[in-house]
């Protein structure tokens, strides 16, 4: 026996093995490994934000789940453990984009640009997860390259984490307009969930029309295929949906040049499928951040300060500037010659229309409930959900799914608006 | 120097004493001088036959006195031997008289015997033999009151000596243990009729009547008559070869080649399942090649595998699943590398349950261990064995699920027929007009069930002079049930536009060719070297994701889907190519050298190396999903390969006549490599089969190596041969420790008490043997090989345009790592009873599972993922029992009874700091205080129908608020009961097995049927209301969407096994040139009684390789029933 321990301590090597297919984090601690970290966050922030746009869409009146009842999100009928809301994903993307961040900053510290941008897909999950969660948020932060549980956060105080990862994110992309404008565009959409209108439109002031940061997808790609397309294409479970649920806008009906809703034929389900022209392929991008809400941010500024005609103006010139062919331009009726309450209706119609399938309608509508003072039954689908015989329940928000084995976090304690 | 005077005093004899010489007239006696001496009653021999032999003292003589003066004694022996007796006339006492009763034994020890209690003692002279004072002698024995018995107790077989026989006096206290010769002395005896009782593990007890007179000496031989019991059989275990009765544990053993003659096996699993206490053998489908999932002792595992180790030959050998990176493109039942065996090459199978018995089999055996013993052949001419198999294949007895489809009209007035449930009449939107009902799994035309078939043949033969050889080969075919629909079949031929083949119409298939070399060569007159290499070469096809599931929910009417929940159907699945080829090799050599009779060396080197091609492939325009259209490829080849390398030498040494040694050191190396290459793509080019043709290309590659060195140490110690008491223990390394972590340390001790041999247990008259055994020891699993390690993770990446390769978080690692520790518990009873025609073993077990390995989830806020902690506590506690009962034992009629059973608890004692549940809905949930892998969900605590309109709506059902368990996923008891009789001196046997398995609960996966309103429960008008409640507790957020009403007891007792068979007779074989020939008709899976209300509660899929222990009912295709037809011969 003492010959075997001996035997053991004397000839550790006994037991040492080769893992080549595994990379060792000091593996890549190398200009090039930080590229392969920014490439990596890319890919993440694209494959969760597929999946945000959709789930969100679901939830709210965008889309409808045609595939026999798949998705709890789209009867408004979530539990902490049923939420499909990719929670984990986002907060991956997020980590991996600070990790990448830290790396190229360490190994490549010209590459600004990039940096700038970890910093901003940041900033963008700190400002869905307000959008789009019940309150508290567990959020995790990045030490010595590796994430660990931090506090719950506020939505005050998670959109104030992505207005400072924000301006990170614009200061170190120095030249990079695309970058400096992407930056501009998550301020103005977190100040807005914040409710500073105007200062938001003051975030987003000059960001031109033209701007657009596209999310990249390659059906070639493995995992980062557009995962709206495939559900609509491929797996024919997800279809654009009309007037859902009572409160829901026409996607379908409404005829709209931005939506360009078009049959596919029958869903798994034996349902109808409508696909949508913004998404044509596996390959489409879905756009982040652009021009045309920097231009709604600030219309809604105008309307918020009673500038009526600004805001019409604001308005028509997108409908005029941003799609060919021009859109006809909005009747007095729906503008200035409306009721208020007519008048917030048409602002959100519009970023609805505009901002189809971007993953921004469930934060516009709690904006609406918070903000504005709508009810949730008065904006979101309500009634017989169409399929299976049930009722539309009543959720408002996601929950973070899979956060049960973190002590900090005792679920959610306000689930509305 | 007294050695010397001793010889001086003999020589004088020469002059002063009588010389009794050959040529001197013998006296002899007869039974009426007096003095009665009951023989031994297995000994009746001549009295007075002699036979001599060669040399003085050495020569054997057989004879029989029965109280006779000493020295007439002393001069028959000498008449009757030949040889010549020196004494001196005033030592030998006149008054002294001997009986005696010895058979065969030296003329030297025949002396001794009658001297004994004289105080005389016996030399050995040129000339021939003295006898003298013995001055060492005590006489204080030859008290006016009381005598002596002396003797010698043998083997009535062969002649030998017993020795460690326990030799009491009934009633007296007096006992003693026989010496090393046999021999035995009883002083004191008091006068008067005496019984003497003999005992000795592996002889009947032996009863003696003896009368002794005042000063007497007594002397007799006692032949003990063999018994063979179930404690002599020879086990091997880590550190060599033992007598079941020197182990302290409970281990099974399973002599396989009868087991393979006579019944209806094709497997290993096969022959294990029902045979050992404890052992529960899982499949996850009916599929021919599907391979089962193995516990001993219930799930030890929150996270890690809990399939025991399996060696064959000493050579640790694959066992896994296969095909571990599929799910690329395919999903199904999988199979494996444990049944690659061919259970005709299989001599004995053990296991080895628990921790306390696998401890030197070292990390990695906290299982349980299975070793498995391949056949050797015996010296001898050419012993050929010849079997010829048949079969069919059928499925069992199943209910399938029918679909609803309830038909009506709107109330409103609208003559379009809807779907109208009863919730919709209840809630008044529609009125009921009809119910249609159809299963596409029972309709001729849709259904994917018909039957299969099997043969096999296979040819063994034995034999060899010095080098002993034995050589096996077979082929065995097997067409499983599975078959294409024919609604399918004509669809995809539309398609297509030609006939389909045999593959996609019989897509369950596998062929076989197994063999086997084993030859064991004497190098020298004390080693010999065991070389055996077994092939197996397997060409296996077996359907991915099957669509028999989508039978659930299906439309209840046969429409444009055949009746299948869209979108899937069978042909689907079936028109796809997923072939399995696999090689496996499994080589050894087993080294044993005997260089003193007290010592012993084993050595073991063997390699195991399975290749595996997965080829798969769903050919673009073929099918009828839309992903399955685009087409899809994919190969992957999988080496596997185990290396064994151990050694150990055994000292047995003795330690006074009572006391036995046996310490045994040894080392073991296991390194398991497994090398992964898989390309597969997506949106195939017509006509392409490659994965050149695939738009989307997706490689894949992996190594994973594990590597554990130990080495142990074993001392058993025995006490007479009826007290062995063991200590051992191991020490290991391993590569998947954490870097903080050194070295596994798991001591063993045990010990075995056969209380029945002892002198002062009573005699029972119906009790043959009494075992008491008690064990404990520690073992370990391993985590997965980089578990401990941080990892980045690499994947495709499409970033500015260009496809790239990205980085991300992967694995945080843990650099504490260490094996999950097992610590057992064990203690016994083992019973042989009525002349050994009942054998009862009772073992008792508590088994504790600490630094339990949990793949602990990370919050989803850390990205999700998980950490391998040593955090978890799993206790397992049970009983287990087997008994034989031999009722009837003749050469007309034999009739055998066998009962086994095991009775298993579990609790999760703890899963981690903080988390007391790991919830999953649907699937089997780890929760604190429960028992692994349960069923928990918010229960239905009430149904009232208020408006009593006979229909329940949710607003009617009440459901508890927590959630509460509904049942374990896994059988708490196990039961089977095998009955064979043999008739017609055995020509004829027949025998029948039953399990029973009981205390589990599964979901039913009716739930997904009544989720698409298509279960009876929601359809038909007259349901109960109880069976309303699951189906409308399961669709209200209100009631947690509980899915409490389709947890149910899965309990099933099924007729295992029937079997029939006819060895014929000598004047029946001998025409045909054989020596003999046994037909056998026998089937397996033949009935099941059940409440369970799906498919099969056998069947049970599994999730993934880290939660192998969580199993769930996905529909999966249920076990078939075998009918076998089989013949044996013999040349």
């Amino acid at each position: 026996m003492i010959l075997g321990f001996a035997l053991l301590a004397g000839c550790s090597g006994l037991v040492d093995v080769d893992a080549p297919d595994l990379v060792q984090p000091p593996d890549l601690d190398t200009p090039t490994g930080a590229l392969a970290r920014y490439a990596g966050a890319m890919s993440q922030f694209a494959n969760a934000y597929q999946e945000q746009v959709t789930q969100t869409g679901m939830l709210t009146d965008e889309f409808w789940d045609v595939g026999g009842g798949v998705f709890p999100a789209d009867k408004r009928s979530l539990g902490q453990n049923n939420s499909t809301y990719p929670f984990d994903l986002l907060s991956r993307a997020r980590i991996d984009a600070l990790r990448a961040a830290a790396s190229l900053g360490r190994f490549t510290p010209d590459a600004g640009e990039k940096i700038g941008e970890m910093y901003a897909l940041a900033g963008f999950v700190e400002v869905m997860f307000a959008e789009n969660l019940c309150v508290p948020t567990p959020l995790a932060i990045v030490t010595d390259g590796l994430p660990r549980s931090g506090p719950v956060l506020s939505r005050e105080q998670l959109l104030q984490l992505a207005i400072a990862h924000f301006d990170s994110s614009e200061s170190l992309a120095g030249a990079s307009d695309k970058i400096v404008n992407l930056a501009r565009v998550g301020r103005g959409r977190a100040l807005l969930s914040l409710d500073d209108i105007a200062g938001a439109a003051a975030a987003v002031a000059a960001v031109p029309l033209n701007f657009a940061y596209g999310v990249e997808y390659s059906g070639t790609t493995e995992n980062q295929g557009n995962g709206v397309y495939q559900r609509i294409a491929v797996n024919r479970i997800l279809s654009v949906s009309d007037r859902e649920g009572a409160n829901g806008l026409p996607f379908v009906t409404g005829s709209d040049a931005r939506i360009g809703a078009d049959t596919m034929g029958t869903s798994r389900a034996s349902l109808p499928l409508i696909t949508f022209g913004k998404v044509t392929s596996l390959d489409s991008p879905i756009v982040l951040a652009s021009g045309t809400e920097a231009a709604l941010i600030r219309a809604e500024a105008e309307l918020s300060a009673g500038h009526i005609e600004a805001w019409a103006d604001a308005l028509n010139a997108l409908r005029d500037g941003a799609i060919s062919p021009a859109l006809v331009s909005l009747s007095n009726d729906s503008t200035v010659d409306a009721a208020p309450q007519l008048r917030i209706d048409v602002q959100f119609k519009e970023r609805a229309f505009w901002l189809y399938a971007t993953g921004h309608r469930q934060g516009d509508i709690r904006r609406l409930i918070r903000q504005y003072g709508r009810a949730a039954d008065e904006v979101l689908p309500i009634g017989a959900y169409p399929y299976q015989g049930l009722e539309y329940g009543g959720d408002v928000t996601f929950t973070p799914r899979g956060e049960e084995v973190n002590p900090a976090f005792h679920g959610c304690e306000d689930r509305g608006a | 120097m007294r050695r010397d005077v001793g010889l001086i005093a003999c020589i004088a004899f020469l002059c002063v004493s009588s010389i009794y010489t050959p040529s001197a007239p013998a006296q002899t006696t007869n039974e009426a001088d007096g003095i009665v001496l009951v023989r031994s009653a297995q000994s009746q021999r001549d009295s007075t036959r002699a036979t001599r032999r060669e040399a003085v003292g050495e020569n054997r003589i057989t004879i029989s006195l029965d109280s006779v003066e000493l020295k007439s004694a002393i001069r028959e022996l000498a008449r009757l031997s030949g040889v010549a007796i020196f004494y001196n006339d005033r030592d030998v006492p006149g008054w002294t008289r001997v009986s005696v009763q010895l058979s065969d034994v030296p003329v030297m020890d025949a002396l001794r015997m009658m001297l004994r209690g004289t105080g005389l003692r016996v030399r050995i002279l040129a000339a021939g033999l003295a006898i003298e004072r013995d001055n060492s002698a005590k006489d204080e024995h030859l008290t006016d009151s009381v005598g002596t018995i002396t003797g010698t107790v043998v083997d009535s077989t062969s002649r030998m000596p017993v020795s460690d026989a326990s030799v009491s006096l009934e009633g007296t206290g007096l006992s003693v243990t026989t010496d090393k010769t046999g021999a035995f002395e009883i002083r004191d005896v008091t006068s008067g009729a005496h019984i003497l009782m003999v005992r000795r593990l592996g002889y009947r007890r032996t009863i003696a009547h003896v009368t002794v007179d005042v000063g007497s000496v007594i002397s007799i031989q006692i032949d003990l008559i063999p018994a063979p019991r179930i404690l002599e059989q020879v086990l091997t275990t880590a550190t060599g070869e033992h007598r079941r009765v020197e182990v302290g544990n409970a281990i099974a053993s399973i002599h396989a080649d009868s087991v393979v003659q006579a019944a209806p096996v094709t497997s290993l699993s096969d022959v294990l399942a029902t045979r050992v206490p404890g052992l529960q053998v899982y499949f996850p489908g009916g599929l021919t090649g599907a391979s089962p999932q193995i516990n001993v002792r219930g799930q030890n595992s929150l996270s890690l595998m809990n399939q025991p180790l399996l060696y064959v030959d000493g050579v640790r050998v694959d066992n896994g699943s296969a095909g571990s990176v599929d799910g690329v493109m395919f999903v199904g039942p999988s199979s494996g590398r444990f049944d690659d065996l061919a259970p005709s090459e299989i001599e004995s199978i053990e296991v080895v349950k628990g921790p306390s018995a696998a401890t030197l089999y070292g990390t990695d055996a906290a299982n349980g261990v299975i070793l498995v013993r391949t056949k050797r052949g015996a010296e001898g001419p050419p012993r050929w064995n010849i079997f010829v198999e048949g079969g069919l294949l059928e499925m069992d007895r199943n209910r399938f699920r029918t679909s609803y489809f309830p038909w009506g009209h709107s109330v409103a007035g609208d003559p379009t027929p809807v779907r109208c449930v009863l919730r919709s009449v209840a809630s008044g939107t529609c009125v009921q007009d009809s119910v249609t009902h159809f299963s596409p799994l029972v309709d001729p035309e849709t259904t994917p069930i018909g039957s299969g078939s099997r043969y096999s043949v296979g040819a063994q033969v034995s034999g060899g002079a010095g080098v002993r050889y034995f050589l096996s080969g077979a082929l065995e075919r097997e067409v499983g049930y599975l078959k294409m629909p024919n609604s399918d079949r004509a669809l995809l031929e539309q398609q297509i536009g030609r006939g389909l083949g045999d593959e996609a119409l019989k897509p369950n298939a596998v062929r076989k060719y197994t063999g086997r070399v084993n030859v064991t060569i004497p190098v020298a007159s004390n080693a010999d070297v065991m070389v055996g290499v077994g092939l197996n070469d397997l060409r296996l096809r077996i359907p991915g994701a099957l669509a028999i599931e989508n039978a659930d929910g299906g439309p209840g009417i046969r429409d444009g889907n055949d009746g299948w929940r869209p979108p899937a159907r069978p042909g689907d699945t079936f028109s796809k190519r997923n072939r399995q080829n696999v090689s496996h090799v499994t080589t050894s050599i087993v080294g044993n050298w005997r260089p003193a009779r007290w010592m012993s060396a084993r050595a073991t080197a063997g390699l195991d190396r399975s290749s595996e091609y997965d080829d798969k492939l769903a050919a673009a325009g073929e099918g009828f999903l839309p992903a399955t259209v685009l087409g899809s490829r994919e190969n992957t080849k999988i080496v596997t390969s185990l290396k064994t390398l151990s050694a150990s030498g055994t000292v047995n040494a003795p330690l006074g006549s009572a006391l036995s040694s046996r310490s045994t050191i040894g080392v073991q190396y296991n390194n398991r490599l497994e090398l992964i290459n898989s390309a597969a793509a997506q949106q195939l080019t017509p006509g392409s089969e490659t994965v050149a043709g695939g738009a989307l290309p997706i490689a894949r590659e992996a190594t994973t190596e594990t590597v554990v060195a130990g080495a142990y140490a074993e001392e058993v110690v025995g006490i007479h041969d009826r007290l062995f008491v063991t200590v051992a223990a191991r020490a290991d390394g391993g590569s998947a420790f954490g870097e903080s972590f050194k070295a596994a340390f798991y001591p063993k001790a045990s010990a075995s008490w056969l209380l029945s041999e002892e002198s002062f247990w009573p005699e029972i008259s119906w009790l043959t043997s009494l075992r008491l055994r008690a064990a404990y020891g520690e073992s370990g699993v391993q985590p997965g090989p980089v578990a401990a390690l941080a990892s980045e993770s690499l994947f495709p990446a499409f970033v500015g345009g260009i496809a790239t390769t990205g980085a991300g978080l992967g694995a945080v690692g843990n650099a504490d790592l260490k094996p999950e520790r097992q610590q057992e518990t064990e203690i016994g009873i083992d019973l042989q009873a009525l002349d050994g025609r009942v054998d009862l073993e009772l073992t008792r077990y508590d088994k504790r599972s600490t630094d339990a390995l949990v793949s602990l989830p990370l919050p989803a806020s850390l990205g999700g993922g998980s950490q391998w902690e040593n955090v978890g506590a799993v206790r397992n506690w049970g009983y287990e029992a087997a008994m034989t009962v031999r009722l009837l034992r003749g050469e007309g009629l034999d009739w055998s009874v066998s009962l086994s059973g095991s009775i298993n608890d579990n609790e999760v004692e703890s899963i981690a700091p903080g988390v007391d549940t790991l919830y999953r809905q649907a699937f089997p949930s780890i929760v604190r205080g429960a028992p692994l892998f349960s069923y928990f969900d918010h229960p239905i605590t009430g149904f009232h129908d208020a408006n009593d309109d006979g229909i329940l709506d949710a607003t009617e059902i009440t459901a508890g608020d927590a959630l509460a368990f509904a049942g374990r996923s896994y059988p708490r008891m196990q039961m089977s009961g095998t009955t064979s009789v043999g008739l017609f001196k055995n020509h004829l046997r027949a025998s029948a097995s039953v399990e029973h398995r009981g205390g589990f609960s599964m979901v039913d996966p009716e739930w997904i049927s009544c989720t698409f309103d298509a279960c009876a429960a929601v359809s038909l008008a007259g349901t109960p209301l109880g069976e309303q409640a699951a189906p409308q507790a399961r669709r209200s957020p209100a009631l947690y969407n509980t899915l409490w009403g389709f947890i149910r007891d899965a309990s099933f007792t099924r007729l295992r096994e029937v079997s029939l068979a006819y060895s014929l007779t000598d004047n029946l074989v001998r025409p045909l040139g054989v020596r003999e020939m046994t037909v056998t008709l026998s089937a397996r899976n033949v009935a099941l009684w059940s409440r369970y209300s799906g498919v099969d509660p056998e069947v049970q899929s599994f999730f993934g390789t880290t939660d192998m222990g969580a199993a769930y009912d996905r529909s999966g295709p249920p076990a078939p029933t075998y009918w076998i037809l089989r013949v044996n011969v013999r040349p």
